[in-house]
């Protein structure tokens, strides 16, 4: 975990999606805690479907199972329903005491690290039970690697010692598969999956896992960024709830009515901060990479009208207020949004803080809209980000990883993945996974989360640029970020600074091979 | 190295040369038995890490895939690089100013849990306490005592009128306020006064007594220099230490804001495993090991002038 | 402590009276100095009696009440607590045992016997304490993984039994407090270099030894990073990789988070508020009159 102070927080939760998905989306409320044994998502939708998917699933057989392993399937049904349909807790157990048997002696072991710990390890377990039922060839033995996960990786693959799979972040993606750590999935899947296999995906999904030609990772679950607003912040001051603002001098007009201020002046309720020049750099219309060319700009002139724009709210509310408030609020509420505390009216929230809003604020009316965008911008924009499954190279049961794989992908089970999606609070990596009832019966509990779903149809949402050095362009344009809003530089010198940190990176990696 | 110690070393190995008496044979025999359990952990446990970092120092190395060989390419990449540059300069400010407050209050703290008064146990234990809590919790905390608006720390100044600065969330206050988080574990160093201490012998306080010195004047005539070695050892691992610095700012504040926390050992650690580039990790980690072994030469140079050993 | 009488006439001696007032003034900054340094640890404490609430005002709330426990339940079921205590116990001791016997005779090496060659050995091993480990962290997993060693406690335990440089280093600098005379004393009357080791240095550094056995029964008990890195099986993990994992998990709840970390916390304390005794044995072994 990651504990940051103030400013830096949102970067950081940017960066560790994954970690940070798994922290903030942490559901069991302070009531179902104390009632114990709590376990996320215990969503009504998910034992109302149940029945019907496990149906589906037991008749079901991947690619890689024989059929008469699908009998056995069938036969195992039974089975299934305790780690599906019983109550998340009851289910959670039963699947970890099924895990910890182990496999039987004809079934082939599969190693799989994760990173998600506590009640997300329930969730984790729940699939990888589910999938070693229906999938009687092959059983996944999950081991979490919380904290560092890159220093145990890497020991493992140095020591020739590597996982059958993982979940990792997509940011290790392209690095990983230019040093040949990783196995293509192209040539795991059977040639008749493999057209239907990239149809499976949102196109956006699935390019994060596309570099240089071909597959190296395919996801499970992905986050999308969207504008949340307090409506009874909205009425309060005389706006009209259901008109959320759709341009930057309209967010600029209402977030100036909305803050509130105490009387020794500092930020009780924010109108709204800008932050995260990945996600306003996209929306006003800038690439930070051009991938035809493959050229950095980080330069880009929108890009440094965004992060010009961003640093007027430190000019505005004065840049020690904005620290100060945002320092308070990650040491009291820590991991759930602050919209769920009331003390943002408007803010760009990730699908998860839905979850917060029910659980830790289900008095607050609130809606979710796309960002709202300037003159040249993009409309229905947003950075995303996703939960992604590699194979490395040396793995020992490389089949049985892509076998899991698909089914973490609901490619041929698009009705498990719905399910299991319903309990983690996730988006699902393809548009077939939405339509199945276990999803449409989720949306209808949660409204707002369909904004968040829909964005990934839109032609607007970026994602990393897909280069070696990803992640020291994150850190670079992150830190870029923070120089502008902390007025210690203009956009346009900070912005500078970090491309030619960039380039001079790129140079001297592209010398050095 | 004119550590005392040393210097007298190198004159009896010197007179010992001449006489290559049985005595330094047996001594030379005797000497290696006892370090042998160390030489023989150094063969097997670090011999091979070290050398292996210094070779991937002049490598392309991910670590993902065997490393190829590039002559001093990192080095030369480091001299031009900006962040190296930002990075070691924080880690010297934290390093230059925690260092020297860190071993003042330390042995302050330590004579006064040497004071006998009722509840020494129980003292000595409060004040080792920061350095058991787990830093997770102690970072948590200082997110609380260091806020800007109503931690503590600003509370505390606002009593007499001067308006805190934002600690943390500010680049020019944000490495004070790390120092002042390591002041907070000072009970790890201020056990090892108070184990040297307890080797003072209460005859010469007594004696020093008799003839009228104070407390002040026998804790700087007396005390203190009975237990320079210590305070020797000390600074050298406080100095060691200090440019190693990496968890709080790793767990606190991931380098920001403005890399203003971006220490020299997280920038390392960053390349190392998030950028995978162990090749130019480990040329930072080579000339982090040439700084700190100079420092520490210096600090033994200055030995001979300070440090005084009873049993050589 | 039975150690300070205060004396019943003694106020009428002004000597007496003056360090009446030095042990005031004492005391009076031990609180100051106290009260702050114990904070982290009582914050930790009632953080984790907070109801959900009262963890979230601003201002902050010092003193929680209601006190409510249903923090402790969770942390301490989270994770198999008595496994990872057993195992991190394990470790920890063995540890204490291999640094405390190897470190000694090491230092003992550096300190008490002159011999051609000892400084630059000496500044090797200190050199050992400065390359920083992430750079040497995987080159050592390869070592073990050579072996065979990985998924088991061996990586985490045999190399303590050959000295740290770090305790070398302390423990020779607290052979060198005592003085010359007592080695060459015992010398001429026919000790052996080990008989002087462990008759005369040994039990004049007992604080230095009680330092080096906390430090490192406190360094194996936080170690987070060899534990996650060398074992691949939860049945095989310790307390601190506990601790990480529901941290991370229970991100939301600062009460749960500060209850699993007292849980945490608490078996060091203990440990330490026991053991500090062994700090002032050492005056009545150098023959102080009480």
């Amino acid at each position: 975990m990651k504990l940051v102070s103030g400013e830096t927080h949102e970067k950081v939760t940017r960066r560790r999606a994954l970690a940070v998905f798994v922290s903030s989306t942490t559901v069991a409320s302070a009531a179902v805690l104390a009632a114990c044994g709590a376990s996320p998502s215990s969503s009504s939708a998910s034992s109302a479907s149940a029945s019907s998917t496990v149906a589906k699933a037991s008749s079901l057989s991947s690619p890689s199972s024989t059929s008469a392993s699908s009998t056995v399937a069938v036969t195992k049904a039974g089975n299934v329903n305790q780690f599906v349909t019983a109550n998340p807790t009851a289910a959670a157990q039963a699947a970890q005491a099924f895990i910890k048997k182990g496999p039987q002696s004809n079934q082939k072991a599969v190693e799989y690290w994760h990173m998600w710990s506590g009640q997300w390890e329930m969730v984790v377990d729940r699939i990888v039970a589910w999938y070693n039922t229906t999938h009687p060839g092959y059983f996944v033995k999950p081991l979490v690697i919380s904290g560092d996960a890159n220093a145990k990786f890497l020991s493992a693959v140095a020591g020739g010692t590597p996982p059958d799979i993982m979940t990792q972040w997509n940011q290790v993606i392209p690095t990983w598969a230019d040093q040949g750590v990783l196995q293509p999935l192209d040539q795991l899947v059977t040639p008749a999956d493999a057209s239907a296999f990239k149809k499976w995906f949102w196109p956006v999904a699935w390019s994060i896992g596309n570099y240089k030609g071909h597959q190296w990772a395919a996801p499970s679950t992905m986050n999308s960024w969207a504008l949340m607003y307090n409506k009874q912040m909205f009425q309060e001051v005389g706006l009209d709830p259901n008109k959320p603002p759709t341009s930057i001098e309209e967010l600029d007009t209402y977030a100036a009515k909305l803050f509130k201020m105490q009387s020794n002046g500092q930020i009780d309720v924010a109108g709204f901060i800008p932050s995260s020049i990945w996600q306003w750099g996209d929306v006003f219309g800038g690439d930070f990479y051009d991938e035809s060319s493959g050229k950095i700009t980080i330069t880009n002139p929108k890009i440094v009208d965004a992060l010009t724009w961003e640093a007027t709210y430190s000019k505005r509310y004065g840049v020690q207020k904005i620290a100060s408030f945002q320092n308070t609020i990650s040491s009291t509420i820590k991991g759930v949004s602050p919209m769920a505390y009331g003390k943002y009216a408007m803010a760009v929230q990730g699908q998860w803080v839905n979850l917060d809003m029910k659980h830790y604020g289900p008095k607050i009316e609130y809606g979710a809209v796309p960002q709202p965008y300037p003159p040249g911008g993009r409309p229905n924009a947003s950075w995303v980000n996703g939960n992604y499954q590699i194979i490395p190279k040396g793995a020992k049961q490389s089949e049985g990883a892509f076998s899991f794989l698909e089914f973490w992908s609901g490619f041929h089970s698009p009705e498990q993945l719905a399910t299991i999606c319903t309990w983690g609070g996730w988006i699902p990596c393809g548009p077939a996974m939405t339509k199945e009832k276990p999803y449409l019966d989720y949306l209808k509990e949660y409204p707002n989360f369909a904004p968040y779903v829909e964005i990934f149809s839109s032609p607007n949402v970026r994602i990393t640029p897909k280069i070696d050095e990803q992640a020291y362009m994150w850190d670079q344009v992150n830190a870029a970020e923070s120089y502008a809003t902390q007025l210690q530089k203009t956009a346009e010198a900070a912005l500078a600074g970090a491309q030619q940190l960039v380039e001079a990176r790129i140079a001297a990696d592209q010398k050095q091979k | 190295m004119s550590d005392i110690a040393l210097v007298k070393d190198q004159q009896a190995t010197r007179r010992s040369a001449h006489r290559i008496g049985r005595l330094t044979r047996i001594n030379l025999r005797n000497g290696l038995l006892f370090i042998s359990p160390w030489i023989i952990g150094f063969l097997a446990f670090q011999v091979f890490p070290i050398t292996a970092s210094l070779y991937y120092s002049f490598t392309n190395y991910t670590v993902l895939k065997p490393p190829t060989f590039i002559g001093t390419l990192n080095y030369v990449d480091l001299v031009k690089d900006p962040l190296f540059r930002i990075s070691l300069g924080n880690t010297l400010y934290l390093t230059l100013v925690g260092v020297p407050f860190g071993t003042v209050i330390a042995i302050g703290l330590a004579l006064l849990l040497n004071v006998k008064v009722p509840g020494q146990a129980f003292f000595r234990t409060v004040f080792y306490l920061p350095t058991v809590v787990p830093v997770v919790a102690t970072a948590a905390l200082f997110l609380w005592i260091l806020n800007p608006q109503f931690g503590l720390i600003n509370q505390f100044l606002a009593l007499f009128g001067i308006v805190g600065p934002g600690w943390l969330a500010t680049p020019l206050w944000s490495k004070p306020a790390l120092i002042l988080l390591q002041l907070w574990g000072v009970g790890g160093s201020m056990v090892i006064y108070l184990a040297s201490l307890q080797d003072v012998p209460a005859e010469l306080h007594e004696a020093a007594q008799i003839d009228g010195a104070g407390t002040i004047r026998r804790t700087f005539s007396i005390t203190l220099p009975l237990i320079t070695p210590v305070i020797f050892f000390n600074v050298v691992i406080g100095l060691i230490g200090s440019l190693q610095y990496f968890t709080q700012a790793y767990i606190m504040t991931a380098g920001g804001p403005a890399n203003s926390t971006l220490v020299y050992a997280l920038y390392l650690y960053n390349n190392a495993f998030e950028y995978f580039h162990m090749g130019y990790a480990s040329a930072l980690a080579w000339v982090l090991f040439i700084i700190i072994l100079l420092s520490t030469l210096l600090v033994f140079r200055t030995a001979g002038r300070w440090v005084y050993y009873a049993g050589q | 402590m039975a150690a300070q009488s205060i004396p019943v006439s003694g106020w009428l001696s002004s000597k007496r009276r003056s360090q009446q007032v030095a042990h005031s003034i004492t005391y009076v900054l031990l609180i100051i100095f106290g009260l702050t340094f114990a904070f982290p640890l009582y914050w930790m404490v009632a953080t984790s009696l907070k109801t959900p609430p009262q963890q979230v005002v601003v201002p902050p709330i010092w003193i929680p009440h209601p006190l409510v426990w249903q923090n402790y339940p969770k942390a301490l079921t989270a994770y198999p607590y008595a496994d990872y205590l057993r195992n991190t116990l394990t470790i920890c001791i063995l540890n204490v045992v291999g640094t405390v016997v190897s470190s000694s005779l090491v230092a003992y090496g550096f300190s008490r016997i002159r011999w051609p060659g000892r400084n630059a050995v000496f500044i090797l091993v200190l050199a050992t304490l400065m390359l920083p480990y992430q750079v040497t962290m995987i080159p050592l997993f390869l070592i073990f993984r050579g072996i065979g060693w990985v998924n088991t406690f061996r990586p985490l335990i045999v190399p303590s039994f050959f000295g740290n440089a770090f305790f070398i280093f302390l423990l020779r600098q607290f052979f060198m407090l005592q003085p010359a005379e007592l080695s060459d004393a015992a010398r001429i009357d026919g000790c052996t270099e080990f008989g002087i080791f462990y008759r005369i240095i040994l039990p004049l550094a007992r604080p230095a030894l009680a330092t080096v056995a906390l430090f490192q029964f406190m360094n194996s008990w936080n170690d987070f990073l060899a534990p996650l890195i060398y074992l691949n099986q939860q049945s095989k993990f310790t307390l601190a990789l506990g601790l990480q994992q529901f941290v991370s998990a229970y991100g939301s709840s600062w009460g749960q988070m500060m209850a699993a970390a007292a849980t945490f916390t608490v078996p060091m304390i203990l440990l330490f508020f026991f053991t500090q005794r062994t700090f002032i044995q050492g005056i009545a072994l150098t023959g102080l009159k009480g």
